[in-house]
């Protein structure tokens, strides 16, 4: 079986990198030929920008507003490493991956994939430059072509990139099921006939048809029952180390992504507000939402008590996001400063960054929180 | 239970053969539980066989006069009678039949193939091709359509034969589909799997034909079945009005109009031909509404 993987998939091995090894880029210096070394990033994005704009007007149309869907991201993501991606619904996370994959023009900056400034290829080049980069969909239900069968589904892109065709299309077909786990007659069959679960396999065969380098995977589990998510997940990781492949994660929660991710980052109405290494996110997070947001993650342990930060209101319209930083509408810690000045998104050291005025002192004050329980509840089990 | 299937280690060698319930297999499974909608389809695969074999079975020649016996009423020798000039009814419904049917079918198939192209590439490239070509459709659809078609007719100076009467319906018979299509269209532009296929570099081309269109042929297949019946209805009216397929050549529209001056001493002659236009076009709504349900997702018992 490993044998037929090996068949399959004709990248190299892992390039797998520790998470603190060498200098994160999260922006970017325009370095063309960097990612010719095997442990440079894969991926390189730049100032991101997408606006929707809101049309009022039926012939005569203009333009009323923009929704600011994602406003200024930038991050790189190195070979062989998963970036998780997370925020709630609505923060852009989504339109990010799609920017990613000139799925969608982007209002403003520049994807970097492997050496080349996507939004500049031609068509022809672009579509052929898709064979590098795939995604993964959230819905299992929707993201399968009701009226071909499981075979043509996976068979197809092996056509159009002149991978394999007939008889040699049938055979990867088969293998292909058979790593992420299906039978190979499942391949004259339709969607309709699987479960939830087993068509996000077929969607992740589908993915890995085309040999990629970077898949993004756009909440793959969310739409799954809890006990088919960490098969999927566990499919997802035994991939990564077998092909060396590259994964953007996009979560909307993140417990689902500590189990996956080298790397972190948490996003914010159109804005990434904190990344860093996995361990540095859950231990050290420095961002006041990353902190709420962690602090929703239930511990099954009825003797551990923790400070729950429950967000107030809503997510603010990305019509007119808040001035000055963009979270102070919800932050317990904002005052004026917030609302005049925009963070700066600054690295912090070790390859951590916030954008955040007052991160240093928020991280004293977890820490002093942290003192005090400890020394108010001494029968508490040491931690760590 | 698909869960335990995959558990169950199935052995690999022995690949079962299993039916494969293709979307289009379960449609006709639906389809045949509709009585109506079958009954629908017998009768238009009889008139259709009867239209096909008309100069065999007929037992007259379609334009025979037999001025001796005009109006006679059904008997032996003219089992549905004879008009006013002698012809015998039956052998004119028959050769009727081929004139309505293929009008009904080819037109539609005309507005199809019009409806098809506009609406496809409306809906998926949206933006100001979408806006140029509906705007088109909503003018196409506020001309008072009967009277175009009653003057389009009338300025043909050759006649109208079956051939023009196809252009004519044809022609000015493809906004509702094209609409239908487009929205169709829009909606399967939503779903992720023709994302899917962008990311995966299909060409354009390939992405509405493999992914989109299969996924709308359904509502193709019912707008068309009950276009045929309104392309019967729309020819019958023609004719009857006088402005369609002209006499000699028989249809059931000019039946009718002759059939006005004597359907109070030869009333068979109304009869007949009212008869069959109801009975065709209501065979096609029946089976197009079976093909609707058989298609919706949502009618799933």
């Amino acid at each position: 079986m490993t044998e037929a993987q090996g068949q399959v998939h004709t990248n190299g091995p892992a390039n797998r990198q520790t998470p603190t090894a060498g200098p994160p880029h999260p922006v970017t210096q325009a370095q063309a030929g960097a990612n010719a070394q095997p442990g440079g990033d894969l991926l390189q994005v730049m100032n991101l920008k997408k606006y929707f704009p809101i049309m009022r007007g039926i012939i005569f149309s203009r333009q009323i507003g923009a929704v600011r869907a994602v406003d200024g991201v930038s991050f790189s993501i190195r070979r062989g490493e998963t970036l998780g991606l997370v925020g709630e619904s609505g923060c852009g996370k989504t339109t990010t991956g799609r920017l990613i994959l000139r799925l969608l023009e982007p209002t403003a900056g520049k994807v970097i994939f492997d050496g080349q400034d996507i939004f500049a290829l031609p068509a022809d080049k672009m579509r052929a430059m898709r064979r590098q980069m795939q995604i993964i969909f959230q819905d299992p239900y929707a993201s399968l072509n009701p009226r071909m069968t499981v075979g043509d589904i996976i068979g197809e892109p092996m056509e159009i990139h002149g991978i394999a065709r007939g008889k040699e299309r049938e055979r990867r077909v088969k293998e292909l099921l058979d790593v992420v786990g299906l039978a190979p007659h499942h391949a004259r069959r339709y969607p309709h006939e699987f479960s939830g679960g087993q068509r996000q396999r077929i969607g992740v065969a589908r993915a890995l048809a085309v040999n990629p380098k970077l898949i993004i995977c756009d909440e793959p589990v969310s739409a799954l029952d809890v006990s088919i998510q960490a098969q999927v997940l566990n499919l997802l990781q035994d991939l990564q180390r077998e092909f060396g492949l590259t994964y953007l994660f996009i979560a909307h929660d993140l417990s689902v992504v500590k189990h996956i991710s080298n790397r972190v980052a948490v996003m914010y109405l159109g804005k990434i507000v904190e990344l860093a290494d996995k361990s540095t996110i859950y231990d050290d997070p420095r961002h006041p939402y990353t902190q709420a947001l962690l602090s929703a993650i239930p511990i099954p342990d009825p003797t551990v008590k923790k400070e729950r930060i429950i967000l107030q209101g809503d997510v603010p319209s990305p019509v007119r996001p808040p001035s000055g930083c963009r979270f102070h509408t919800r932050c317990p810690h904002a005052d004026e400063r917030c609302s005049a000045e925009e963070p700066q998104f600054a690295d912090v050291g070790g390859g951590h960054w916030v954008a955040c005025h007052y991160q240093e002192r928020l991280r004293r004050r977890v820490i002093r929180k942290e003192e005090e329980t400890r020394r108010s509840a001494p029968a508490a089990p040491a931690v760590g | 239970m698909e869960d335990m299937q995959l558990e169950l280690a199935e052995p690999a060698a022995a690949e079962p053969k299993e039916l494969v319930q293709s979307p289009w297999r379960l449609a006709v499974r639906h389809f045949a539980r509709n009585p109506l909608a079958v009954a629908g389809l017998v009768f238009i695969a009889f008139v259709t066989l009867m239209a096909l074999f008309a100069p065999v079975i007929a037992p007259y020649k379609f334009d025979a006069i037999d001025l001796f016996n005009i109006k006679a009423p059904p008997s032996a020798q003219h089992w549905l009678g004879t008009d006013e000039l002698g012809r015998d009814e039956l052998t004119r419904l028959l050769y009727g039949a081929r004139v309505s049917l293929s009008v009904g079918l080819l037109a539609t198939l005309l507005s199809t193939l019009i409806g098809l192209v506009v609406g496809a590439v409306s809906g998926y490239f949206g933006g100001w091709i979408d806006t140029i070509l509906m705007r088109f459709v909503e003018a196409m659809l506020s001309f008072p359509s009967l009277f175009l078609l009653i003057i389009l007719a009338s300025l043909i100076p050759t006649g109208i034969d079956v051939k023009a009467m196809v252009l004519i319906l044809g022609l000015f018979g493809w906004m509702g589909l094209a609409r239908l299509i487009r929205a169709e269209f829009l909606a399967i532009k939503q779903k992720e799997y023709a994302e899917a296929a962008v990311a995966l570099g299909v060409p354009t081309w390939r992405i509405m034909l493999r992914h989109f269109l299969p996924n709308a042929l359904g509502v193709i297949i019912v707008s068309m079945t009950l276009g045929v019946g309104g392309n019967i209805l729309s020819e019958s009216a023609l004719s009857f009005l006088g402005v369609g397929i002209q006499p000699p050549t028989a249809s059931w529209g000019n039946m009718l109009t002759n059939a006005q001056d004597y359907v109070w001493n030869a009333p068979w002659l109304a009869v007949w031909p009212g008869l069959a236009i109801f009975l065709t076009v209501l065979a096609f709504n029946f089976v197009g509404d079976g093909l609707r349900d058989a298609f919706d997702p949502h009618s799933k018992r």
